[in-house]
């Protein structure tokens, strides 16, 4: 009984093995992805809408081709240099190049350093970092003087606010018990959860670190000439942070994600705006800026929804790319039918495990199990058996990650069994 | 229990050469790193090499990663090679004590020696590198260094089980299965990112750990 719960158990090893690597190798020996490519999309200032791009390939005579073809929500097409001429803000260097840059864009008047000036780019997650609890404090003053960079880093415990001399990884007492007297004054309640701070150095002097206090209340440290300088921060609508991620244009000091999923813009004077996005939670996503507009891009499995907002962060439109999630060509069609689960790992959402839709490939399935039915039969295991059956039924679930793990971990058949079948052909 | 103490003795005899140089190859690169560590702490200074560790999270200690795995070839192939050679194991399957019994005495001695050959070395590099690092380096360091520790582990569990298939096409796929099953293990991820994969990774090191029973099983059978 035992051997054959362990045989079980090895079985169910092999079609997790078979599972990860099988997908992968038959997409290196035959092509499952279909007949198009690459996919984008992009908010046009002079339409007010948005434009997908689309890598497409085609075959002629054995020879592969690829063209970007350009179309809106409604199907309708657009040439490259119509295209070109519908997104001013984002080809504003080669259109300066080409002395084709307009005065005004949509009726504001423009130069390219200011479309330039107000363009960014950014990164930000609902999933907080990597976070070690030692953190790096630097001076506002520091990029006047390099003597005010840190020469220590610190943690806060529930004794305290710690600066750990690196050179010699002891206790700065006197700098660290000045820091928890201020922090102390605004009633922070020791250890920290969490610390935020921004990746860009002048952001990061500026502005310090967001510290949620055991209590969840908010609070913002830094230093000024080796003085502490805290500040006790509202938090959005009362909600508790999940992470925070900091601005890169003028009009946004942070991006605070809250543990509901919901994502807030905090602005420079410290009030925040809820953006009508939604839930952020296990996303990462991008935020583009340009002189009109925010544009906020949330990836997801075989999909992405890009939201526009104007500069007082008020919805204007969304719109969802898809990824084409059922396979265009032969060979993908064969691999649903094929391989009916595949299981992997990705940046964005972990581990997963993707089932063919099961028309596809129960039918394989189903002879695959008459297959190893007729082998079960023919080595004489009995139909009565439960861990005969539970390899069927491996097989009718798996398919042929089944059948492989049940064939590379053979089952013995009991001593009544064999006498049993001794008996038969006696 | 003699039998056992004999058992045990035969399983020293095969191994102590190719565990003395496991030991020495675990503490050869343990202290390596360390010094590695200490030169790049004095010449880059502390806030600056702390700063960066902290900000790039770059593994010091890479060079680590597949040094249990190593160890725990050179264990489990000097354990169980002479064994399948001539089929050998027959004779101590065939003493008067249950197969499991003996099997897992088999087991027990190389999981035993393979933590011997790891943990001490383990233990010193800690030591060491806590004069330079703070604890909140230190331990994600550890939690990084563990699932190699537990890929090891599971390794030699595996390699028993291979050693003990009696047919060789079987053998195969197990190897297959195995590998993909050690590369979770020494998966490429930052300082300290591989805490929630831990438990996961203990779960298949104790469900490998049973694996040889099935195949000496069938070894013992004669099962093809």
């Amino acid at each position: 009984m035992l051997i054959k719960i362990i045989r079980i158990i090895a079985v169910l090893f092999a079609v997790t093995a078979a599972a990860s690597v099988l997908p992968r190798l038959y997409d290196t020996t035959f092509s499952s992805r279909g007949g198009r490519g690459h996919k984008d999309i992009r908010y046009s200032e002079i339409l007010k809408d948005f434009i997908i791009s689309e890598y497409v390939y085609s075959s002629e005579k054995s020879h592969t081709a690829g063209q970007t073809i350009y179309y809106d929500r409604h199907g309708k097409s657009y040439s490259r240099d119509s295209v070109d001429q519908l997104f001013l803000l984002d080809n504003v260097s080669q259109l300066a190049y080409e002395g084709r840059f307009p005065d005004t864009i949509c009726g504001m008047a423009v130069t390219p350093e200011l479309v330039s000036s107000e363009a960014f780019s950014q990164y930000y997650s609902a999933q907080p970092g990597l976070y070690y609890g030692l953190c790096e404090l630097r001076d506002r003053k520091s990029y006047t003087s390099r003597s005010l960079e840190p020469r220590d880093l610190f943690r806060i415990t529930p004794e305290g606010i710690q600066f750990i001399v690196c050179e010699t990884n002891q206790i700065d007492e006197e700098k660290s018990r000045r820091f928890t007297t201020e922090l102390t004054r605004l009633d922070f309640r020791f250890p920290a959860l969490r610390m935020w701070t921004s990746p860009d150095k002048s952001v990061s002097e500026a502005i310090g670190y967001y510290v949620t206090d055991s209590k969840n209340y908010l609070y913002c440290l830094s230093m000024e000439l080796s003085t502490p300088v805290v500040q006790k921060l509202e938090k959005p609508d009362n909600k508790n942070i999940r992470n925070v991620n900091f601005g890169k244009s003028s009009d946004i000091r942070a991006l605070l994600i809250t543990e509901d999923g919901d994502t807030y813009i905090q602005h420079p004077d410290l009030s925040y705006t809820r953006l009508a996005l939604p839930s952020s939670l296990g996303k990462s996503g991008t935020l583009n800026g340009n002189l009109f507009y925010r544009i906020f891009t949330l990836p997801d499995r075989n999909r992405q929804t890009t939201f526009v907002f104007d500069r007082d962060f008020r919805l204007l439109d969304s719109c969802s790319l898809y990824y084409s999630p059922r396979p265009q060509s032969t060979a993908g069609v064969f691999k649903e039918l094929l391989l009916p689960l595949r299981i992997g790992q990705t940046a964005w959402n972990g581990f997963y495990a993707d089932w063919s839709p099961i028309k596809r490939f129960i039918w394989f399935n189903l002879i695959l199990t008459a297959i190893a039915l007729y082998y079960k039969r023919k080595n004489g295991n009995r139909l009565s058996d439960a861990f005969t059956v539970t390899d069927l039924l491996l097989v009718v679930v798996f398919g042929i990650y089944g059948f492989i793990g049940i064939f590379a971990f053979p089952l013995k058949r009991s001593q009544k069994e064999i006498v049993k079948s001794k008996s038969a052909d006696l | 229990m003699t039998i056992l103490k004999h058992l045990i003795y035969k399983e020293w005899v095969k191994t102590r050469w190719f565990a003395s140089i496991a030991l020495l190859l675990n503490l050869g690169v343990l202290v390596y790193i360390f010094m590695s560590l200490r030169s790049s702490f004095l010449s880059a200074g502390g806030v600056t090499y702390l700063s960066a560790l902290l900000t790039y999270k770059t593994q010091f200690f890479s060079i680590y990663r597949y040094i249990p795995l190593g160890i725990a070839l050179l264990v489990g192939i000097s354990q169980f090679a002479p064994e399948i050679t001539d089929k050998r194991i027959k004779l101590a399957l065939h003493l008067p004590l249950h197969n499991l019994r003996i099997i897992y005495t088999m087991v027990v001695y190389g999981f035993v020696l393979l933590a011997l050959c790891m943990i001490p070395g383990i233990l010193i590099f800690t030591g060491l590198i806590s004069i330079y690092l703070p604890a909140e380096i230190t331990l994600p360091v550890l939690q990084t260094m563990l699932p190699w520790l537990l890929g090891g582990f599971c390794a030699y569990f595996l390699i028993a089980m291979i050693a003990m298939e009696p047919v060789w096409k079987f053998r195969f796929l197990y190897l297959l299965v195995s590998y993909k099953v050690l590369s979770l293990f020494f998966m490429h991820l930052p300082i300290g990112n591989a805490v929630s994969l831990l438990p996961v990774l203990c779960l298949v090191t104790c469900l490998s750990s049973i694996a040889p029973v099935y195949t000496s099983y069938r070894f013992n059978k004669g099962q093809l």
